[in-house]
This record gives structure tokens, C-alpha cells and sequence, in this order.
């Protein structure tokens, strides 16, 4: 498991991703390789804990969306929790809130979602 | 006269002349039978060697000695067997163990295989064999017997005839060839001794008599049963007449005929010393006829084929044992003997003997001449006469003649002797001796020959000296301005002239009979030599002459009172050192002592010298006084008489001399070692790691041989001969492989030169030299060329690969740039600025106009997924997209480049893109992803964030994206940037961020948009602290005038 991922863990059958580190391609694909995988084995709601991610760039977003267009095939769901006023912002800019939902706590995110 | 008559007085006259020849020959022969006793009885002493037991470090007592075909000498000892002694070092003989074989060795004998018979310790016998290092060792041969056979005593001798060894023990005699066992001669009495004569060997039986090997038996001769069978027979010879001479200490020299008969030999000298002096042991006959016998007490005696006494060598001649057991002679002519305590080697050479202090020598012998009949000679500490022998057995003595003090020269006058000395010059008249002058240093005297009452001298001191013998008494005569000429040397070459060597140069001092006179200085030649030391010599006995020190020779010429250079050298023979000369009236010709040799010498006024070099061989010529040197006598008469400074005297006959024909000896290289490890001789091939040798080296040349010298060549390494050193080691370290070959040659102590040996050796290369690994070298290089060639080709082709992947990245960057506004729109109320700078060198940023016929703008600034070349292409779509679509609404024209973006389909690249339109004071305003727009108001001087969130081009199908309408005023800037402005990050990771562009901008409000932009750029610059951004920057600055 990359070290990007801090720790994976499931609740109400919701895969809850703990993220560390610069969200970039290595990051991006770190998420997506555990999504993909838990997709094909029938999960299709995905948490991710950002708490530990400060910085975000564009493929890194890119790649969240190729997830969530994968999911939108599965009628699945992702939201974040725990972002940084700046990834918020980015996440903001780059119209992944439209697509998604950002939670402020893990309690919110998981029976939100 | 008639015809009788005449042949009558013819007839007398005849006989008369007859008779007076026959008169005459018989004196000369009688003179000359007297000068040959003389001589016989002035022979001085042999040259004896003595080799003692401590030198030999072996135990007292020999018995045997042997030379071997390379002149090595062997040694039988009482108790540490065969010692070896090649004239440098002593060794032993080796057991098979490589430990010394040690016990009595008997006899020693060598076959002409260059096999020694011996036998070392009890109840053995075998023969000793040289291994691969030049190692003596012993093998056994008495092991081998089959027990009927085996030893059951020591052995008591052995004999040699035709290779036929034949070995003697208590009761049986062992015969052997060529190392095996032909028989095996039983005796039921015991024998006595075996010896062996060129006719054959004999063998003395106890109660039985003499018998001779014939027929494969031991014979007993019938003539020696009654005599022998009791008597001892101590030495056999066979004489040149054939007779067998048997000598015994019971019955003295009997003569065993031809015929078998058996005769008393008639010499009583010589039956005393065998008798009394207990004959030991004898069989082989010297080369020169003479006959040695050793003997229990009295030395070993020499007599001729007539039974006479020859010489006698004992204790007078410097023996220190006159026990002697056994000898041998060497292949110069020398006679080894063993002794009871040591063994010793005397020259036996008639032709060269000398005089020490065993005949009453002192001091350094410096001047010789022969006075009334003696021999006087002048040493350092006395004048010494020589006394003749009485007998031969007996010893010349030197008689001391009291001067006591330093002293040159000797010479007559009259019946006087005239000695110059040190403090005095003194005559002897009738063995009394009394002062001519007390005057301190004199060196010279000389008789007048203007007046024989006169005696001149040379005086360093005072000056010339003249006394006068007159009435029965010795008177000084004064003379003027003597002191002005202190000389050292004087010669009369014209009576009344005589020429004076001082110091100041070379004066003819002309006197009358009163002895007084004038010195005229002599003129030198313009050739004349710059040294000043000059010798006067009289060559050929009166041709008076002056020599340098460079050895030119001057003639006197004292009418024009010069010296004038002969033309003649002497160099060639004198190497400029110090020499000795005497011209021999007898003879007709000169002698010359030099540091090369003894030369006989002729000079003639025209021609100049000749000389011949003599074989004056065994002296260290180093050890001579060259001013002692005297000649006298003629033909093999001839005698050189040569002084020492070593208390010796020596007396030359050089015809005689030369005669013996003079043999070159080889060298020896003795063994080989590396470290303490032995080398083969037989032509080594050592590997690399045994590089250095060491050579043992010999020459046996026996009787000076502490000075031998050695010269030694290696060639491969050397150019050429060393110097000859007294060293009988030479190494050499590190040598290099390749082929040797060492060659040693060595010089005795009279200069003579040995042929050389040589032995060849090869020093292998080192592994990392050897061919094989030239082959690995080889192949190791070829395949590094193989693979820096390919190297070189994969380098070639990524270089070609890179400049390829170059070339194409600097057409993306063009294209890149090309997609990029060639100008800027000009358009009355806007004032446009923007600004790329890519992170690689294609980026994905991207920055358009597009200016409509109406006035209206579009400003696009897009950023692509990334950076870099797949970037850029997106950027080629996007362009490619805005320019074929028709001109919409911002949000509109997004939605349409979205679906053209999705459709191609390019993975997780995504392109975000604002678009800004701008038409009179309406600002419309949608965005896919990228960062929020900034508003300069300059009613209101404040920069407004305007973000317009969308997902960036590519993402889903069917996205619509928002549009924000505004006002665009007079003053208002409007910044579209892409985000690596934004988030160019500094040292620590941190970002610009949105804020601080904001502020920027807000601050710089009244700067037109380049330069905002410069201010921008010169931020971020600032805040990247020097690093490299890892995204691409772009900033689209518009402001309305």
C-alpha cells in the first residue's frame, strides 16, 4: 500500500480513505487503485479523510473525477472530510462539488453520504 | 817453403788452436758448473701454503687429498670426512639427508667419469656425486654387498688403474668400475697397503710379501717373500729406467727390476730419512721426475730418478707438522700434503723462490746488488749478506751487517761497501764498519769516474756531498753553494759531469778531480712534461735518461745543457705508477718491475723499447719494493732478484719460468641460492617470485687466494663486466623475466685472468605478465572493445534518440508557441498584457485572443492536466476547439470545447480553461477548473476574488458551466492566472497563494498590465527563493483605460 494511504477502514459499508501527503498522480492513483479495487468487489461508497493533505494538483483532481465518473456508472458516491481551506478551495474551483459532497467530520460524511 | 812444411806448421797451428778452444770451453764450462752451484745453493725456500685445521674447521688429522677436474680440492679427514675447499670457502661432503657425512674418509680417488671413490666412517665405502644445487654427496657402494662379501674392517686404501677402483680392506680388496662391483678378492692374511704405479697396482700381504694385480689376482712377486713378508713396503714407483723403486723404514730403497729381481738401491741420505724418519706411504711420481716420500718426522723428501736428494720440506721451510701422511700433485705442479694436524701446498717451482724471516729477513727489502760474489741486500732495518746453503736439506741464511738505521742504496768502491743511509753513509771493508759522513739524509752515492778516490752523494738535507778517500781514511770535501742544490738523486753519464735531480729542477754539476765544480741547469724541452718529479735510469747500463711521472723519457744532451724528449713512453706497461728497473750486463738487456708485471726490456735510441712480458705469476706484485730489482747471470741462468716490503726477498729464473707453459683455469659458479633456498645449476627456470639470486662464485687457484678478485657479467641486465671485487657472492634483486645468462671470471693475485663460466636461467613473467594472461588480456580487450562499441553505438543512438526527443520537444515548444498570440489585440479602450512561462519545456498552460469585428474580446487562459508534451497536444484540441467554434457565450463555448475534449479522450488529462469576454463595460466570466478571476475596481480600489467553480474540460459529458456578468469600468483590471502562480511553492513547501496575488495586484492597480505582470512574476520569484516551479505560470493582465 502506498504511503499516501494512512489507513483504509470500512463503516456502513462505506470504504473510508485516511489520506497523508501531496495529492498528485502518485497520490491520485493510490486512491483510485483501492477504489477500483473495492469497486469490483461491490463497494461504491467512498469516504475520503483528507486531514492529512495539505496540497492538491490537477491531475490529482483529474483522477478524482475519473472516479467519480466510474462510480456515476455504478450509481455510487465519494465525499471528503477534513479539508484543508485550500483543497477546499481547489476542490471548489476545479467543480469537483458538484459531483461530490464535502462533509466537515467523519460522523457527517458517513451518514451524509 | 815447401808444401810439408807448411802443412806441418798448418797441422800444429791446428792443433795449438785445437787445444787453446778446448781450454777455453772447459773454463767456460767449469765457470758455468760454478755459477750453477752457486745458484743451486742460493735457491731459496718453495712457496708453502699452510691450510690449518682451524681454517679447515675440521678435527686435527688428514689423510688424503684429491683435485678435482675443476681444481677443487678434497680432504680426507680423521673424523669429519671429505672437506671441500674451492679456494674461497671450505664445505663437506653431504649424506643423502643434506647433513655432513661425517667419520674417517681414508682415501679419495677420481675415475675418469669425474666419480671420487671414498670411504667415510667404519665399515664403508662409496663414491661421492655432485647434485643439481653443486652439492657434494656421498653414496654408499659397501651397503650393496651381499653379506658373504660385506666389510668387516675399516678401509685401509685405495687404488686407481685404468677406472679399475680398487678398495682395501683388513683381509679383502674390492675392485669396481664405473660404480659397480666387478669382484671381490679374499686374503686369509692381512694386507698391508695397496698402491698403484702407472705399470699396475700393488698390494702388500703380511707374511707373504709384495704381490701385484695380474690376470684379475693379486700375484705374490717371489724376490719380495723373503724381504717383505715381514718388512713393511711404506711406497712403490715405477722409474723411468722401468725399475720399481720400493721404499721401506725397516730396510730403506730397494729396486724391484724388470725381471722380477730385487736389488738394494744404493742412497744412503735418502735410507736415513726413510728409516729414521719412519717412510709413510708414497706411489706417484711428479711430473718432473722427482720422487716425494713422506715420512713419520722429517717431512716430505723429494729425490730424483738417480736416488739423489732433491729437497727436503720441513719446518725450516715453514712446515708446521712434519708428520705427513700422504700428497698429491695439483694440476699447476704444486705438492698438497696432509698431516697429522693440517695440510699444506708448496710450489715446488725451482724458478721462483724467496727468502722471509724463516732465513733472517727484516724490514722492507730496497735495494739489491751483488758484491764480491754475494748478494747484499739493503732492507729498511739493516744490510743483510746472503749466506749459500751447505746442504740441500739446509736453508740460505741472510747475515745481519749492524747498520741499524734506514738506508737506499748499496754499492762498491773498490773492495769497499758503500751504504747510504738515513742518518750516515757508511762503508764496510772486511765485515768492519765505519762512517764516511754523519750528515743527516742522504739518499744516494755514486763513485766518480773522473776521479775513484771521490764519493758523491745526494743529500735532501744539505745539498750535494763530496768525500775523499785518501790514505786508508775517509775525508769531507767542502764545497761552494752546496746548499743550494739539495738533491735526491745523482748519476755520472760523462766523468766529471753529473746530473743532479732536485727539486728546483735538473742540474749538470761539472767538477774537477779536487771534486769541485759548477751546476748548470738543465733547459727543458718545450715538449717537456709539467711534472716535476724526474728519475734518472741508465738503460742499457749507460744510456742515462730522465722519466716523468707520465713515464716520456729525455734524453741528456749536455752540450746545449737540455733535456730532450725521446719521443718514448712507457706508459702501456707502467700505468704511471711507481716501477723498478736493472740492466743485466750479462744478459745484454734490461729488466722492468711494474704494477702489470715483470717485463724484459730493450731500448734503442731510434726505435725506442721493447719489451716482453715474463711469467712472474705467484708474487702480489702490490707487495714489491720496485726500487729492489737486480739482474745477473744469462739464459737459464738468468736470474731477477726482486726486493719486498713485506720481509722478503725473491729470486726469479724468468727462462726457466718460462718454459712451464702457462695455463688459463675456469671460474666457478658454486651454487645458486634464493633467500636460503638452493637453485638448480643446469640451466633454471624460476618462477617470477624467485627474482633474486644469489651466485656463489670460486676460482681454485691456490697460493695468494685471499686476493682473487671477481668479475661478474648478467647478461640480459648488465652491459658489460663489473670491476673485479674481492665479493665471492653476487646478487641481483628484482630482476625482470626473461632470459639470463651469468658469466664469472675471476683474477688471481698476480693478475692473471681465468677463463669465465656461465650459466644460463630464465626468470618467468609474473602471472599478470604471462602469455596467458596476455591471451586473457587480449580477449579482455577485445570484448571491451566490442562492448565499448556497442556502448558508443547505444550512446550514438540515444544521443541520437535525445537529440531526436530534443528536436521533437523544441517543435512542440514552437508549436506551443505558435498556438500562443502572435500580438497582442489592440483594442482603443484595453490595454492587454499575458505572459507563459513553462515549467518544462513544453508546458500546458495556454493564453489566447480572439478579437471580434465588434469590439468584443475573448481572453482565454487554459491550463492543461500536468505539463509537458501530452499537455501541450491538449492545448493544440483546446486551440483547435475555440477557433472552430462560433463565437458564444463563455459558458457556452465551454460546454461545446467540453464535449470535443471528452470525445477524443485522453485519459486522466483534463484541460481547465477560463474564457473571459469582454465587450465595452460588460465583463462576462466562466471557468472549467481553473482559478478565480481577480477584479481591479477602481471605483471602489478594491481587487475582487471572483471564483466560478467547474469541472475542467474532459470530465464528464453534458456539463454545463457557469457564467458571472459584470461591469468592466474605466481603471479595472482583470487578472486571469493560471494556478502555478498561485501555488508556487518556497523552500519550506509553502504556497504563493491567492491572497498574495490579490494583494499584488491590488497595490499595483496603477501600473499598466506588463508591468503588473512583471511584479507578478517577480513575487513568485521571489518566493520560490531560487527553485524551480513545478508547474507552468500564466497571467493575463487587461485594463480598461
Amino acid at each position: 500500500m502506498s504511503a499516501f494511504i494512512k489507513s483504509t477502514k470500512e463503516a456502513n459499508q462505506i470504504v473510508i480513505i485516511e489520506t497523508d501527503g501531496y495529492l498528485n498522480n502518485e497520490g491520485g492513483e493510490a486512491i483510485s487503485a483501492i477504489c477500483y479495487e473495492k469497486m469490483s468487489a461491490g463497494q461504491n461508497k467512498f469516504l475520503i479523510n483528507m486531514a492529512g493533505t495539505k496540497v492538491v494538483n490537477s491531475i490529482g483532481v483529474s483522477i478524482l473525477i475519473e472516479i467519480i465518473e466510474k462510480l456515476q456508472e455504478v450509481d455510487g458516491k465519494i465525499g471528503y472530510y477534513n479539508l484543508a481551506p485550500i483543497v477546499s478551495k481547489t476542490f471548489n474551483i476545479m467543480g469537483l462539488t458538484k459531483y461530490s459532497t464535502v462533509f466537515a467530520t467523519e460522523e457527517e460524511a458517513v451518514s451524509g453520504l | 817453403m815447401n808444401n810439408y812444411f807448411i802443412k806441418k806448421v798448418a797441422n800444429i797451428s791446428f792443433r795449438l788452436c785445437l787445444l787453446i778452444i778446448l781450454i777455453l770451453v772447459t773454463d767456460i764450462v767449469k765457470s758455468q758448473d760454478i755459477k750453477k752451484s752457486v745458484l743451486n745453493k742460493e735457491t731459496g725456500n718453495f712457496f708453502v701454503n699452510n691450510y690449518s685445521r682451524s681454517f679447515l674447521n675440521s678435527t686435527a688429522g688428514h689423510w688424503s687429498i684429491m683435485q678435482d677436474n675443476d681444481g677443487v680440492i678434497y680432504i680426507g679427514n680423521t673424523s669429519d670426512g671429505v672437506l671441500i675447499y674451492d679456494g674461497q670457502r671450505i664445505s663437506k661432503v653431504l649424506s643423502n639427508n643434506g647433513k655432513p657425512k661425517t667419520g674417517l674418509a681414508r682415501a679419495l680417488l677420481l675415475d675418469s667419469h669425474n666419480d671420487i671413490y671414498t670411504s667415510i666412517g667404519n665399515f664403508e665405502f662409496g663414491y661421492i656425486e655432485k647434485n643439481n644445487f653443486g652439492e657434494s654427496i656421498y653414496h654408499s657402494l659397501s651397503d650393496k654387498l651381499n653379506k658373504k662379501d660385506a666389510l668387516n674392517s675399516g678401509i685401509w686404501g685405495l687404488a686407481i688403474h685404468h677406472d679399475t677402483v680398487f678398495i682395501q680392506s683388513e683381509k679383502a680388496v674390492y675392485l669396481y668400475k664405473y660404480r659397480k662391483l666387478l669382484k671381490v678378492i679374499h686374503f686369509n692374511n692381512i694386507t698391508h697397503i695397496l698402491t698403484e704405479t702407472p705399470d699396475g697396482v700393488f698390494l702388500r700381504v703380511w707374511d707373504m710379501g709384495l704381490s701385484k694385480y695380474q690376470n684379475g689376482e693379486f700375484k705374490i712377486i717371489p724376490s719380495t717373500k723373503d724381504l717383505f713378508a715381514k718388512n713393511r713396503v711404506d711406497g712403490v714407483y715405477l722409474l723411468q729406467n722401468g725399475d720399481h723403486l720400493l721404499v721401506s723404514r725397516n730396510v730403506g730403497l730397494w729396486l724391484l727390476k724388470p725381471d722380477g729381481s730385487l736389488v738394494k738401491a744404493k742412497s744412503d741420505i735418502i735410507d736415513d730419512y726413510a728409516k729414521n724418519g719412519e717412510s709413510y706411504f708414497g706411489d706417484r711420481v711428479l711430473k718432473n721426475g722427482y720422487i716425494p716420500m713422506t715420512t713419520g718426522y722429517r717431512g716430505l723428501v723429494f729425490m730424483d730418478q738417480n736416488l739423489n736428494l732433491v729437497s727436503v720440506l720441513n719446518k725450516k721451510n715453514g712446515i708446521e707438522d712434519e708428520h705427513i701422511s700422504f700428497y698429491t700433485q695439483d694440476r699447476v705442479g704444486d705438492i698438497w700434503a696432509a698431516t697429522t694436524s693440517e695440510i699444506f701446498k708448496s710450489s715446488f717451482d725451482t724458478s721462483l723462490t724467496y727468502y722471509s724471516t724463516i732465513n733472517g729477513i727484516s724490514g722492507s727489502v730496497d735495494f739489491i746488488n751483488r758484491i764480491n760474489g754475494k748478494i747484499y741486500i739493503r732492507s729498511s732495518n739493516d744490510l743483510y749478506s746472503l749466506e749459500p746453503k751447505n746442504k740441500i736439506e739446509d736453508i740460505v741464511t741472510f747475515k745481519t751487517h749492524g747498520l741499524n738505521e734506514l738506508g737506499s742504496d748499496v754499492i762498491t768502491f773498490g773492495n769497499q761497501i758503500i751504504t747510504t743511509n738515513n742518518y750516515t753513509v757508511k762503508s764496510t771493508l772486511n765485515g768492519r764498519t765505519s762512517i764516511v759522513s754523519k750528515i743527516y739524509r742522504s739518499t744516494q752515492s755514486i763513485q766518480s769516474k773522473l776521479n775513484p778516490r771521490l764519493l758523491f752523494t745526494s743529500n735532501y738535507a744539505y745539498g750535494l756531498l763530496v768525500n775523499e778517500f785518501k790514505n786508508g781514511k775517509w775525508n769531507s770535501v767542502t764545497l761552494a753553494g752546496q746548499d743550494t742544490i739539495k738533491c735526491f738523486s745523482l748519476s755520472e753519464p760523462i766523468p766529471g759531469n753529473i746530473i743532479i735531480v732536485s727539486l728546483n729542477g735538473i742540474y749538470n754539476y761539472q767538477y774537477d778531480i779536487t771534486g769541485k765544480g759548477t751546476y748548470t741547469r738543465l733547459t727543458r724541452d718545450k715538449k717537456f712534461t709539467t711534472k716535476d718529479f724526474l728519475k734518472i735510469t741508465a738503460l742499457n747500463g749507460g744510456e742515462y735518461v730522465l722519466s716523468d711521472s707520465l713515464d716520456n723519457f729525455y734524453k741528456i744532451d749536455l752540450k746545449a745543457n737540455k733535456l730532450v724528449y725521446t719521443g718514448f713512453n712507457l706508459s702501456t706497461i707502467t700505468n704511471n705508477e711507481q716501477w723498478g728497473y736493472h740492466y743485466n750486463r750479462a744478459s745484454g738487456h734490461g729488466w722492468i718491475i711494474t704494477v702489470n708485471g715483470l717485463y724484459k726490456l730493450k731500448y734503442d735510441a731510434r726505435s725506442g723499447f721493447t719489451f716482453v712480458k715474463y711469467p712472474f705469476y705467484k708474487v702480489d706484485l702490490n707487495e714489491l719494493s720496485t726500487s729492489a730489482i737486480f739482474s745477473e747471470g744469462f739464459g737459464d741462468n738468468e736470474i731477477v732478484w726482486l726486493g719486498s716490503q713485506d720481509n722478503k726477498l725473491y729470486r726469479f729464473i724468468p727462462e726457466v719460468a718460462n718454459k712451464v707453459k702457462q695455463q688459463n683455469y675456469t671460474a666457478l659458479i658454486r651454487s645458486i641460492h634464493y633467500n636460503n633456498e638452493k637453485i638448480s645449476l643446469n640451466n633454471p627456470i624460476l618462477p617470477f617470485n624467485k627474482n633474486n639470486l644469489t651466485f656463489d662464485v670460486s676460482y681454485p687457484v691456490f697460493g695468494n687466494e685471499s686476493k682473487t678478485t671477481f668479475s661478474f657479467w648478467l647478461e640480459g641486465q648488465d652491459n658489460d663486466w663489473s670491476n673485479y671485487v674481492k665479493d665471492i657472492k653476487k646478487e641481483y634483486t628484482n630482476l625482470h623475466e626473461g632470459k639470463y645468462i651469468f658469466h664469472v671470471k675471476a683474477k688471481d693475485a698476480s693478475g692473471q685472468v681465468s677463463l669465465e663460466q656461465k650459466i644460463s636461467f630464465t626468470i618467468l613473467p609474473p602471472w599478470y605478465r604471462s602469455i596467458f594472461a596476455y591471451l586473457l588480456y587480449l580477449i579482455f580487450l577485445i570484448f571491451s572493445f566490442i562492448q565499448f562499441g556497442k556502448y558508443q553505438s547505444r550512446k550514438s543512438f540515444q544521443k541520437a534518440e535525445n537529440e531526436r526527443k530534443n528536436s521533437e520537444l523544441t517543435a512542440a515548444k514552437d508549436l506551443q508557441n505558435r498556438l500562443l498570440p502572435k500580438h497582442l489585440p489592440n483594442i482603443s479602450n484595453l490595454e492587454i498584457a499575458g505572459y507563459l512561462r513553462t515549467s518544462t519545456e513544453v508546458g500546458g498552460d495556454y493564453y489566447d485572443f480572439f478579437e471580434q469585428k465588434d469590439g468584443a474580446l475573448y481572453a482565454i487562459c487554459g491550463d492543461a492536466t500536468g505539463h509537458g508534451t501530452p499537455s501541450g497536444m491538449l492545448v493544440s484540441i483546446t486551440k483547435a476547439g475555440l477557433i472552430g467554434l462560433p463565437r458564444l457565450e463563455p459558458n457556452l463555448m465551454l460546454k461545446e470545447l467540453n464535449k470535443i475534449v471528452k470525445k477524443v479522450d485522453l485519459g486522466i488529462l483534463r484541460m481547465s480553461l477560463n474564457i473571459a469576454y469582454i465587450k465595452d463595460n460588460e465583463l462576462i466570466l466562466s471557468s472549467a477548473g481553473m482559478p478565480p478571476y481577480f477584479i481591479y475596481r477602481a471605483t471602489k480600489n478594491q481587487t475582487e476574488e471572483i471564483m466560478i467553480s467547474g469541472v475542467p474540460l474532459g470530465s464528464f459529458n453534458n456539463v454545463d458551466f457557469d457564467q458571472i456578468k459584470t461591469t468592466f469600468e474605466k481603471g479595472d483590471i482583470l487578472a486571469i492566472i493560471s494556478d502555478g502562480l498561485p501555488e508556487a511553492p518556497n523552500l519550506v513547501g509553502e504556497q504563493l497563494d491567492y491572497a498574495k496575488v490579490q494583494t499584488i495586484i491590488n497595490e499595483n492597480n496603477q501600473l499598466s498590465p506588463q508591468e503588473i505582470i512583471d511584479k507578478l512574476l517577480n513575487e513568485a520569484d521571489n518566493w520560490l527563493e531560487g527553485q524551480h516551479n513545478p508547474d507552468d505560470i500564466t497571467i493575463v493582465v487587461i485594463k480598461y483605460k
